[in-house]
Parts: structure tokens; sequence; C-alpha cells
């Protein structure tokens, strides 16, 4: 039995170290008209994206805080930092990224991550993208991948076509304040008939206090495509709470194919408040691969809108809540077409006292005959003062369907346990199996570097419950 | 819109007297409390509810629960308050054949009830020995004896966390109900039936229904209720069960109810230590129901099933709420329902399981098939978990879809036609519901009305 | 599929009854129909945003190049005003529009709703470039 209890907060450290803070510029705490211009200036934005954030700014004083669900009362919106530019230009070559900058991403890995074939790497620090190296090939192919600010300058015709058509500003009260004051973030488009083989890639984390991240993505893929994008992020420890509300809207054309991977590992003190949805049409098929690890609230429902005959919609998610967390995930499927598929897997862990939810839907709409989904949701409960809730909701309004829902919650069992301990193995490493088999089918759709990662963290959180 | 005028219905069968309702306020609280003859801490509680309602919102469809039944159905404004005054008389030649058929098995009491207002009571001698009280609550408060022990159970408030309005309504306004209680100790062999037929032409009735089984007795009850006739009339009955240490009961549920039927139920069973419930339903109601199911297992090693299907035809709507609650450790509870959906009806199931910090050992089961039969029919399910403890196992499914084409084809390659082969497929998947019933004459029964209720549809229809 | 031969139109009021820059109700044979007008110009859609049957009178009209349209004040989503089609999510739906004309100074609306739009799905392409 290890001497030291490693707990989450432990955990972190290695994660939680922070730079001398750097930035050439930092705008007031708070949120007001005045800092969204602020911010729309400092970019050089068109006079359209102003007018956009402002209406944005609107909503988000209108909405109300959502009630249904987890307890939000810990966000203050007037004390964040909305946002903080540290550098002047997004750079291509990583040997000319600030030094300080440079050494953060050394320790979180990224120029191993380099070498190991990753096409593209968009570092985003803190609000602004700092590092962008496209490969050649792409771009002959006329793959675009750029942060957000660049794109709007670069392609202002297709950007603003697709802007804000998945997700309005006035679709939630997140959405609103993202919709208002977002910053970086990436600009995917594939032309018709390319695939991209190798996952494009970002990482990007919070490092100032009182720091909220706004990041804004959108992702085009045209008829016939396919491209994987992987989001991984890391943020170190903090008092008083960060808020991550971020955008995520996918357009999935004919024939096109899109999957989205995420895994967050936010401290403990953050809130992170995500829209997510992609519309797939004929023929496409869109994937969200989600694994929520940290974080103190984490709310996020990636959807996706199966418009077209024969579309297909894949969720895979990994959830885990330990001390004082809860994780809300779950998915969203709306069948407006014949012939639509859709498949969401969930798995969720809670432990110590944390609590996770999968709260989902599955509409069928009129006339989308033959839709066929399935749902499963197991959820394992480690420690007696952890919860599990599953809310899943179907709504079917057509009569020629195949529909399944499964859902279990259970405790790891004794006899498994006891089991594998009786073949010489310890504790720890046999929850460390037992946790790593329930998630496997989520976890074996990961890039290899991840599912490293995830198998890593679950070793220190069984550490954490032995002992 | 329905206006509560009663017109055009066949003299030859029914005749209302003094077409009078009473208006939705204290006076007519007052004066059903009276008629029943109620001592005053009843009456006076009747005020509290009516105190405690004029606080809470009135349900609409734009509440997320309300969202796929719209509940402006049986709302205050379309339904004025059955007078018990008004007398329907009936003619009882051919119409209801049902009523006048004796059960088929044999009983130790049968109650027939009509607008919650007694019309005959049998009570076997030796189930009388055995301390069994079985009444009609407008004819309970002249036995003063039977007063005690429902006291404390009548207008009991009941924790409704998202609309308390019907059942506070239900509180203030109850026009009556049945009463059944056995004494601790007494095993009570052969079933109760219990046969309610409600027909309040455009007016509303309020039952209210308490059941207290003493400790290790065991009892079955049979209830069948029949709702509904020419014109649209509104059901809102509540029933309250109290199971106390090592009860028994076996709660058999028929509901059957014209086009015309609008019924808001909501069955409430509070569990002691090691008590064992169970309900077995069969619903072929063509009307609009929602029914609410909630078992409270307050105490170690209770259990509970419920099963149970629908046939659904015409326009009629069920929204099925269930609640397993667990608040004690190694309790159990298991779900199954099923539904078979003609027509353009539709079926909605909300199903939570709850278990609570203090109830590990749990183990909790839901599963719910649907048979979209139609091109009109919809199938909704929300079924929740709610988990707060770790010690447990609970799993909840849900699938819905059509006949299975392959055990279609599979049937008919062995000899028969296309709807023989539907009619065996769809009666095996509703009897499969309620075949854990143990009382063998019991569920034969329930498989006959499972027939009866598809015989409609499947007698020579070819379904797709 | 509007013949003119057969259509018939209703009056719903004056130009003086519609407020300038701004939209308003009216009921025709039943529905609910939301009145905007832009710059003379006069636009008829459904008083009923296809996602969840908010009102849509009261929108702001938006202007961009030669496109107008309105934004559902629910949840934001956004309609082509003059054909009633649906530029965003959450309505993956456009909503029906009615063919309107003034004469002397009277607002009159076809009968019959143009319903292409409200079957529609959101269209989203990427023209030549």
């Amino acid at each position: 039995m290890p001497n030291q209890i490693l707990d989450l907060e432990l955990d972190q450290y290695k994660y939680g170290f922070r730079d001398p803070e750097e930035y050439l510029y930092r705008s007031e705490k708070g949120l007001s008209a005045k800092i969204v211009e602020e911010i729309s200036e400092r970019k050089n934005e068109p006079i359209w994206m102003l007018d956009f954030r402002l209406k944005a700014l609107d909503w988000f004083n209108r909405k109300p805080m959502p009630k249904w669900g987890p307890d939000l009362s810990g966000v203050n919106f007037d004390d964040l930092t909305y946002y903080i530019k540290p550098q002047e230009h997004g750079e291509r070559s990583w040997d000319d990224v600030p030094d300080g900058i440079r050494n953060t991403f050394e320790r979180l890995g990224v120029p191993e991550a380099e070498r190991k074939y990753l096409a593209g790497i968009g570092a985003q620090y803190e609000s602004e993208v700092v590092y962008h190296n496209l490969k050649e090939e792409w771009e002959q192919k006329g793959v675009i991948f750029l942060d957000t600010d660049t794109a709007l300058k670069d392609h202002p015709d297709l950007f603003r076509k697709f802007f804000s058509t998945i997700i309005p500003s006035g679709d939630n009260k997140f959405a609103a304040l993202n919709s208002a004051v977002w910053s970086g973030g990436s600009f995917i488009y594939v032309p018709p008939g390319v695939q991209v083989d190798i996952p494009l890639q970002t990482y990007f984390r919070i490092n100032a206090e009182k720091m909220g991240q706004f990041e804004r993505t959108l992702i085009i893929v045209d008829e016939g495509a396919f491209v994987h994008y992987v989001e991984g992020c890391t943020a170190p420890t903090y008092s008083a709470s960060s808020l991550h509300s971020a955008v995520v809207e996918i357009i999935a054309l004919p024939g096109a194919r899109v999957r989205y991977t995420t895994i967050q590992n936010w401290a403990n003190n953050v809130y992170n408040l995500v829209t997510k949805r992609a519309v797939a049409y004929k023929d496409a098929t869109v994937e969200w691969v989600d694994c929520n690890l940290g974080s103190k609230l984490t709310m996020k429902y990636p959807s996706v809108y199966l418009l077209g005959e024969g579309a297909h919609a894949e969720t895979l998610s990994v959830a885990y809540a330990g001390r004082g967390q809860h994780t809300e995930a779950g998915a969203k499927c709306i069948h407006a077409a014949p012939h639509t598929t859709s498949t969401i897997t969930s798995k969720s862990i809670s432990q110590y006292d944390g609590r996770t939810s999968y709260r989902g839907l599955i509409e069928i709409l009129p006339g989308a005959r033959k839709a066929k989904s399935s749902v499963v949701c197991d959820a394992l409960i480690l420690d007696p003062e952890a919860r599990s809730d599953t809310y899943p909701y179907s709504y079917i309004d057509e009569s020629d369907v195949e529909i399944g829902h499964e859902a279990s919650v259970s405790k790891i069992s004794d006899d498994q346990l006891f089991y594998l301990m009786s073949r010489g193995i310890s504790e720890v490493e046999a929850l460390s199996l037992i946790v790593r088999g329930f998630i496997d089918p989520v976890a074996k759709e990961l890039p290899m570097e991840f599912a490293v990662e995830l198998n890593h963290l679950i070793e220190l959180q069984m550490e954490g419950s032995v002992g | 819109m329905h206006t509560t005028v009663v017109k055009e219905i066949q003299p030859r069968v029914y005749e209302i007297k003094n077409n009078t309702g009473l208006d939705w306020d204290a006076a007519a609280a007052g004066l059903l409390s009276e008629r029943l003859g109620e001592p005053p801490n009843l009456r006076s509680q009747r005020f509290e509810r009516l105190h405690q309602l004029s606080k809470v919102p009135t349900p609409h469809r734009f509440m997320e629960s309300w969202r796929r039944t719209d509940p402006a159905i049986i709302s205050q404004k379309r339904f004025k308050l059955w007078n018990p005054e008004d007398e329907i008389l009936s003619d009882t030649s051919t119409h209801d054949s049902d009523r006048s058929e004796s059960p088929p098995v044999l009983t130790s009491a049968i109650l027939s009830l009509c607008n919650a207002q007694q019309q005959s009571i049998v009570v076997e001698e030796n189930a009388e020995d055995s301390g069994l009280v079985l009444a009609s609550q407008d004819h309970t408060f002249r036995t003063q004896d039977t007063m005690s022990e429902f006291n404390s159970l009548i207008g009991r408030d009941i924790e409704e966390d998202d609309t308390p309005a019907f059942g506070l309504m239900n509180a203030v306004w109850y026009h009556g109900g049945y009463l059944l209680a056995v004494p601790k100790g007494s095993q009570i062999l052969d079933p109760i039936w219990i046969r309610h037929r409600v027909n309040t032409p455009g007016h509303a009735l309020m039952v209210q229904n308490n059941i207290k089984i003493g400790s290790e007795s065991s009892l079955t009850v049979v209830i069948e209720t029949e709702s509904g006739g020419e014109i649209e009339n509104y059901l809102n009955e509540i029933t309250n069960i109290d199971l106390e240490p090592g009860a028994e009961l076996s709660l058999i549920v028929i509901n059957t109810g014209t086009s015309n039927s609008r019924y808001y139920s909501h069955l409430n069973v509070g569990q002691s230590e090691s008590s064992n419930f169970e309900i077995t339903w069969v619903d072929a109601s063509e009307g609009w129901n929602v029914m609410r199911r909630e078992v409270n297992l307050n105490g170690p090693y209770a259990e509970a099933f419920f099963r149970g299907m629908r046939i659904g035809s015409g326009e009629g709507s069920l929204e099925l709420r269930t609640k397993q609650n667990h608040f004690a450790p190694a309790t159990s509870s298991d779900l199954f329902y099923k539904s078979a959906l003609f027509d353009n009806s539709s079926s909605i199931f909300r199903g939570l399981i709850r278990v609570e910090p203090e109830a590990a050992g749990t183990n909790a089961y839901q599963l719910n098939r649907n048979l979209l039969m139609d091109e009109g029919t919809k199938a909704d399910a929300i079924p929740n978990l709610e988990i707060l403890v770790d010690d447990v196992r609970c799993t909840h499914g849900v699938s819905t879809g059509k006949v299975n084409k392959d055990a279609l084809f599979y049937m008919m390659s062995r000899g028969l036609n296309h709807s023989q082969a539907v009619n065996m497929l769809v009666s095996g998947f509703l009897t499969e519901a309620v075949d854990g019933l143990a009382e063998e004459d019991l569920k034969d029964y329930l498989f006959a009305k499972i027939e009866e209720g598809l015989s409609k549809f499947l007698g020579g229809k070819s379904v797709e | 599929m509007n013949d003119s031969k057969t259509s018939e139109f209703v009056e719903v009021g004056t130009i003086n009854d519609f407020p300038k820059g701004n939209g308003k109700r009216v009921m025709v044979d039943g529905h609910a129909v939301a009145i905007f007008e832009r710059s003379g110009s006069y636009y008829a859609v459904e008083d009923s945003c296809s996602h969840q049957h908010a009102q849509l009178a009261h929108s702001a009209i938006e202007k961009d190049g030669y496109d107008l349209s309105i934004t559902c004040p629910r949840h934001g989503a956004r309609f082509d005003l003059k054909t009633g089609r649906t530029l965003s999510l959450p309505a993956y739906r456009g909503i029906r529009k009615w063919n309107l004309k003034i004469e002397d100074g009277k607002v009159l609306v076809d009968r019959k709703p143009m319903v292409d739009a409200a079957h529609e799905i959101l269209r989203l392409e990427v023209e030549s470039r």
C-alpha cells in the first residue's frame, strides 16, 4: 500500500504549474458592451462581427440561468476577465514561440506529440492562438485549418455563410456568452472528397486566475470528405472559479464523415459549460467521442441533427467525477429524415462524493420513418457517498421505428475483484483493470496518446481509493 | 370546446335528474363532507387543503413534465363537480352485462360501486371473522367503529413534486371511495373483488380509496374500473395503500373506458419492513389517462413488483408515471410494462427509480416495451435513475418498434396466415407482461381480457 | 403553385395599421400571420416559429445586402423574411408565408399560404469559390 494517498488535487500538481503572467493585454473584469467592443477592436474584426457580438450580449443579459439540472450558483459573471491576448500574431514555427509559453507546452508534451505525425497543431494559449503549423500537403488539397480569428479575416464569405447557423446566439445563456466574447478556437474546412488521414489537434489551457475560456470552433466538411479533430486540454488548479464556455458547430454535408474527440481534464474549480452541435446531411456521419475527467461542474450534451436521409450519429462518452465534482454529460440525437440511425454509448464512474449524470434526448420527428436508435448508459459507483443519475428522454412521433435504450448502475463486483487478486494482482491494479475494461468501448476509439493518458489517470484515481 | 349541457343521450339508457353541477368552491367541499357524514376534523382538513391548493400552480402543457399530455383536458373550467344528488337511472337490461356477471373465482367479498356510491356489498363470513373491513365511504361513518381505522388515512397529503394540484383537488372535493382494512395476522385466502362503474356525464368525480394491510397479513384484491359513457366525464382517483411489516398485497387492476373517459389516477403505496406488494394491470381504455403509480420502500427487505400491459386504441392516450423509491436497505423493485398500440393511440412512460443513501443492497429494475401496430401511434419513454449509493444493482431498458418481421415470417412459414401470426405474436407479447401473477385462475381471467381487447383489432385485420 | 385566377385576397388592415420597420400579428382564416414592413415593402409569414411555436411578430428585421431576415425571440432561430426559409437551427424547417399586395392603401393577404419553405429542411451549402 502506498504511503501517500494520491487523490485528484495532488495529481493536479503534475499539471498545476503556472507561468509568471506575461501578457500583452488583459481586459477589465466583468462583462459589458465596452468590453465586447474592446475585444472586437483589438481583433480588428469587420463590423458585422461586432454587431453580432453586441446582439449576443443582449441575449446573454436577457436569458435566464437554466433551472433544470445542476447547481450553477457558484458562477459569478462579474468576477471574470473575458479577454487576454498574449502575443501579437499567430506563428508558424515552433521556435518562434516565446520561451515562457513554449516551456508550458514542453511540459505538456506537445513537441513529443508533434514528432508522432500530428499534422497540424493549433496551440491556443489563453485566448489567442499562438502557434500554428499546417502541413503543406493538406494546404494543397484545399484543407483549411486555422484559428477562428484568422479564418474570419482570410475566408470571410465561407465563414459568414456557416457561422452561427447551427448554434444561434439565443440558443441558451452560455452560447450567448460565448457569442459575445468568443476568442480563438479552430476553423476547419475540408473540400469535397478529401480524406484527412491524421487527426488535427489543438491544445489550450487557462493560465490566469479568474479567466474564462470562450473558444469558438466551426468545422465544415464538404461532400464525401473526412476529418478527425482532436481537442485535449488541461488546466492548473485555482481557488476561485474559472468558466469555460465553448461553442462547437459542425456541418457534415452529404456523404461526409466527421469525428470530434475531446479529452477534458480541467482543474476542480472550473465550470465547463459547453454547447456542441452538428448537422448531418444525406448519408453523412458525425461521431462525438467525449472524455470528461475534470472540472468542478461539466454540462455538455453533444447533439446531432440528422437532417438528410441515411444520416448517422454516434456518440461515445466517458465521464468521471471524483471529490466535489459533478459531471453531467449526455447526447441528443434528433431524427428529422427517414432511414437515419443513432447510437449512444455512455460510461460513467463516480468516486468519493462525485456525481455523474447522463441526460440525453432521442427525438424521432414525424416523417423520420425507419429510424433506428440505440442508447446504452452504464454507470459505476465506487463509494457510498457517490451518486449517479440517468435521465434519458425519448419522444417518438413515428411508428415505423426501432428504438432501444438500456442503462445499468452498479458497483464493482466483489467477485470480480477477488478473482483478479487471487491471481496475484494488487488491489489497485485490479481496480484499474476493471475500470479500464468498463470504459473500453469508448477508450478504444481514442487516439493512442489519449488512451495512454486516460489509463494513467485512472490508475491514479484508483490509487487514491485504496489504503 | 365541449359544453357541459347534457344532450342527445339515449333516453332508454340514461336519464339525468336535476342537472346541477357543483362549483369548485368551499361550499361544495362542505356539502360533500356533510353528505358523507364526516367528523369535523375531516371536514376542516378539506378546507385546509383548499387553502394549500390556492397557492400551487395550475399544470399546463408548457411544463416539461406535461409536454406530451395536455392537462387542460381536465381543467376545472371544463367540468363542474358531480353532485351526488343527481341520479342516473340506468337500464340494467342489456347494456352492462359485465356488471351482473359474477367474478370467475371464489371471493371473500364483493363491493360494487357506481359514481363512488355503494350499490351492493357481500362479505363472506370467514372473511368477516378474520376482521376484514370493507366499506364504501358513503356508508362508513354511519358505523362509528370503522371510522378510527381510516381517520388518519383519509385526505392524507401526498407529496407530489411537480404537480400537487390534482392531488389537492381530490383532497378537497372527494365524493367518497372504498375503504379496505385487514388486521394483523390475517391471511385472507380468496380475493376481494371491487367493481366501480363511473359515469358522470359532463362532470368531475373525485374518488379517494384507502387500503391498510396489517402486519403479517395477506390479501389479493381485484379492482375493475369502467369509466365513461356517451359524454365526456372526468374521474380523479387517489388510492393510498399502507403495508405494515410483513404484510402482503397482490393488487390486480383492470381498467376499461370509453373514448369519452378522462381518468387521472394516483396510486401511492407505503411499504414497511419485509412487506411485499404486487400490482398487475390490464389497461384497455380508449380515453385520456394519466396514471401515477408510486411505491415507497420504507423498511428493509420490502419488495415491490409492477407488471402490466396496455392496449391502445382510437385516440386513447396513457401517460404512465411510476416511481420506485428505495429508502431502506436490501429492498427490491421490478417494473415490467408492455403496450401494443393501435389506431392513433399513444403511450408515454415516465419511470423513476430512486435509491437513497440509506438503501444499500437495493436491486431495482425497469423494463418497458412498446409495439406500434398502426401508423398514427406514438410511444415516448423517459425512464430516470437517481442512485445515491454504491451498493446497488439497477438496470432499466426500453424498446419501441413494430412487430418483428423475422418472427412473423417464421410463424407464417409454419402454416399460419398473416393475421393469425400477428395475433399470436401480439397476444404472446402482451400476456408475457402478466405472466408473473401467481394465482392461476386470475391469470386466466386476465388473459381472457387481453384476448377480448385484441379481438377488435386482430380478428380479421391484416397489419403490415 | 398559387394560381392568381383562383387566389382570394382578404383585407387585414390599412398601411397605417402596421408599424414601419416592425411586425404585427393578424389572423387570416384562423392562421396567425405576422405582417412586417421594411422600406416600403410588406411581407407576411407564419407568426409561429417552427421550433417551439413562439410568436415572431415582434422580432427585429435584419438586413444583409438584399436579404431580410427575422430572429425568433425564444432561441434565436432565423428565417428569411421573403421566402420563409429557415436560416439556422433550432428551426430545422422553415415557416409558411402568404403572398400579399397593397391596393389603395389597403393591405391584402392571399388566403392560401405557400407551404414550400415549411417543408424544406435547413439548407447549408458551399457554393463554388
